[in-house]
């Protein structure tokens, strides 16, 4: 179920129309279903949790971006429902950016 | 400023979460669901596919390989199975690369799923949690009945899903 990759690693993942994750994307996620204020909250708390600097939202690495994830689906609930759509995305988009590169 | 979705929408993402659909799936039954709906229907892939906020995450695959199912899902824009959340309705696609639903897709153009026929999956107070639904990667006419049967298992994995329910 999978075309051949085109092979430039760019232009593969474009092809998906798919941007690398990014921590102002799990914020953003988060307001949309907690609201801003307590999104924020939710997201505080996951970077502490992960040992995380959220002052380094925007240099996060995927993994880390994975680690904010698992911490946030430990709350349960509507915060484990967005973590899994955050994990389903960044998954997405290491697969195909593994893809691309084989 | 960022968008709240709609009350609605957090009901039924809060049911998601009530019955841990976007935990992995470890019941037998709902497995052979999948493997019967497949084989009856005559094509290679069935999925309970969970419509979150932002993606669809396969709760069970049957016959799914590749980077998708290493992934578990998809970004949500991406999925057919949107397309009978929003439309509260079964969708039956016999070739995507024609349908204006899906034909733009990332799984059309990249990954070649062609046809497609998904139902509701709905929890017992009566939300839409996502689709069940087969699928393959050539176009393909459905059988009279196929809808039926799909409604049919769908509805007994309603019975299944309820047992994971939290009080």
């Amino acid at each position: 179920m999978l075309e051949e990759p085109i092979g430039i690693r760019g232009i593969w993942v474009n092809s998906y129309n798919m941007g690398r994750p990014t921590g102002r994307d799990i914020q953003n996620a988060l307001s949309r279903v907690f609201g801003e204020k307590e999104g924020a909250e939710f997201f505080d708390q996951a970077c502490h949790l992960a040992s995380i600097d959220k002052r380094s939202i925007h240099s996060l690495n995927l993994d880390q971006l994975l680690t904010i994830a698992k911490k946030l689906e430990m709350a349960g609930g509507l915060a484990a429902v967005v973590a899994c759509s955050i994990s389903v995305k960044i998954n997405t988009f290491k697969s195909i950016e593994k893809a691309g590169q084989q | 400023m960022i968008e709240m979705f709609s009350a609605e929408e957090i009901e039924r993402l809060k049911e998601i979460g009530a019955l841990s659909l976007t935990l992995v799936n470890e019941d037998p039954e709902i497995t052979a669901i999948l493997d019967e709906a497949k084989e009856k229907v005559g094509l290679p892939v069935a999925l309970l596919s969970v419509v979150t906020d932002g993606a669809q995450y396969f709760f069970e695959k049957s016959g799914l390989g590749g980077w998708i199912g290493d992934a578990r899902g998809t970004p949500v824009e991406w999925s057919f199975c949107q397309h009978v959340v929003a439309s509260e309705s079964h969708i039956e696609v016999t070739d995507a690369s024609t349908d204006e639903r899906v034909k733009d897709s990332p799984l059309v153009s990249n990954d070649s799923v062609l046809c497609y026929l998904g139902v509701p999956l709905r929890s017992k107070n009566g939300q839409i949690l996502g689709s069940f639904c087969v699928l393959g990667t050539s176009a393909h006419e459905f059988k009279d009945g196929d809808k039926e049967l799909l409604e049919a298992l769908s509805a007994k994995l309603t019975g299944l899903i309820e047992k994971r329910r939290e009080d």
